[in-house]
């Protein structure tokens, strides 16, 4: 193994820190069933991680934007303790006894409670088994939040090829500088991520040849493969589809968009088997989530409306959007009817309009087009400014428009498509 | 290439600045967006959108063209 795991924005963790973390989190956590663990501080939420995995306890990994009081809260729901990364774990009501030991991650819900997945620990690891030799050892580039199920394959991925992990907070000069200087030479990224990456690169600074790029999270087309491909000339690129229920579904590696029809005959090496119904891919995996938190069926063995559309052409399937009218920004999902909701509570708007804006740098943006009363002015900075006590920052729309008025369809609702 | 393209975009640039009240700094043609300005992925999705409706025209129909600095955005609506 490298001497060093971790390289944080303010230090670098040897190994063996990590692994006295590790033992000293096991011990706290020996005499525990459920934990909810909510920490900023990656040495502290690895070690729960992998504490929980070698102790066969379920282990539910809490966004750290959601507050303390949140994670208390669900953690009554769900019958668990709370660990913050500090020196102990508190117990707020009696633990559930499980049968069989998870691991939780959040999903990006877009209303009402947070969900959680339950997945088990042998399937959640899987695919990090599949690291071909010629990447063990090597540096990764952590670019995912690290509580999301991209996140936590990238570090699974990395602890089982005996690598090491490079990770800071979205400052791009700086992981440019950083990928050089710590010889990163795997990266899994969005297609966002990627773009800004070389769109920030410093003319005059070396760029490397990377070993493994690997994209995911949002729709990967051929313009993104070509860019990366020419920048980076990384030895193989990668783009992946998966999501926190499913798993890991389609790995494809040809270099090109979509991926083969022939992937819907057969099973893929990690047991997942796809199909389309109506435009919609469906996935049935062994190694998705078992179920969510608050139910008691398992959901293992049934097929999962991916919520994905597709369409055949020429021996390849390509992603074309979501069925369900909801906005992806940058993997969580924004309903425009709350956003339109927040905007018709504003005293001078009139009515609105709010739509999925595609973006080539970010995948989409949220739009809305406002009728703003006679005689009032319009000032979409003020309008911002007002939605951020109303909404989540991230359910803001970006661009903000006046108009007179709306087309309407032959049924009499507002057309909600870009214009 | 013409100045006035260069400077619609450094408008717009200085427009999604107030908007999302980044800092603003100093901006030329070979400014790198990113690299060189407050900037971050979002506001520069917001900036060629609204280059976008303010040009009519969408360059990025085909899918993304690689731009680093304000004059290669600029030369994409030219």
């Amino acid at each position: 193994m490298s001497e060093n795991f971790l390289y944080l924005p303010e230090k670098t963790i040897s190994l063996k820190v990590f692994e006295e973390t590790l033992a000293a989190t096991k011990n706290l956590f020996k005499t525990h069933r459920t934990i909810l663990v909510k920490s900023k501080n990656l040495l502290n939420l690895y070690a729960s991680i992998l504490a929980a995995k070698d102790l066969g306890i379920s282990l539910y990994v809490c966004p750290s934007s959601l507050s303390d009081e949140q994670v208390k809260k669900l953690a009554i729901n769900w019958s668990g303790s709370v660990y913050f990364g500090e020196k102990s774990v508190e117990t707020l009501i009696e633990e559930k006894e499980n049968k069989i030991p998870y691991l939780g991650i959040f999903t990006s819900a877009t209303t009402g409670e947070p969900k959680i997945a339950l997945h088990r620990w042998e399937s959640i690891e899987s695919s990090s088994h599949f690291v071909p030799q010629e990447l063990h050892r090597q540096k990764w580039l952590l670019s995912y939040a690290p509580w999301g199920y991209a996140g936590l394959q990238v570090f699974f991925s990395a602890w089982n090829s005996h690598g090491s992990i490079y990770f800071r907070a979205v400052q791009f000069k700086d992981i440019c500088q950083d990928i050089v200087k710590y010889s990163v030479t795997v990266v899994s990224a969005t297609p966002t991520f990627w773009k800004m990456l070389i769109g920030a690169w410093p003319p005059d600074l070396k760029v490397p040849s990377l070993l493994q790029a690997t994209l995911g999270g949002e729709i990967v087309d051929q313009s993104i493969i070509d860019l990366i491909d020419a920048f980076f000339h990384p030895r193989h690129l990668t783009h992946i589809y998966a999501s926190t229920e499913a798993g890991t579904a389609i790995i494809v590696s040809d270099r090109l968009a979509g991926f083969p029809l022939s992937a819907l005959e057969k099973h893929s090496k990690n047991g997942v088997k796809l199909r389309i119904i109506e435009d919609e891919l469906q996935v049935l995996s062994s190694v998705g989530m078992e179920n969510y938190a608050e139910e008691a069926q398992p959901k293992i063995g049934e097929w999962i409306k991916t919520g994905d559309l597709v369409q055949k052409k020429e021996g390849r399937v390509y992603f074309l959007g979501r069925t369900d009218g909801r906005i992806n920004i940058a993997g969580r999902k924004v309903c425009p009817e709350e956003v339109e909701q927040a905007l018709n509570s504003l005293d001078y708007v009139e009515d609105c309009l709010v739509y999925e804006k595609k973006s080539p740098i970010v995948g989409n943006l949220i739009a809305a087009d406002v009728v703003i009363k006679d005689s009032e002015q319009f000032n979409p900075i003020e309008i911002k400014q007002k939605l951020k006590k109303l909404l989540e920052e991230y359910k803001i729309p970006h661009i903000i428009r006046r108009v007179d008025h709306f087309a309407i369809s032959s049924t009499g609702k507002k057309i909600r498509t870009s214009p | 290439m013409s100045s006035s393209m260069n400077d619609l975009v450094i408008d717009t640039i200085r427009e999604v600045m107030a908007e999302n009240q980044r800092s603003v700094t100093d901006l030329k043609p070979e400014t790198q967006i990113l690299a060189g300005t407050s900037l971050d992925s979002l506001d520069l999705a917001i900036v060629v959108v609204k280059m976008e409706i303010k040009t009519g025209k969408d360059p990025f129909k085909q899918g993304f063209i690689f731009f680093s600095t304000v004059q290669e955005l600029a030369k994409l609506y030219e």
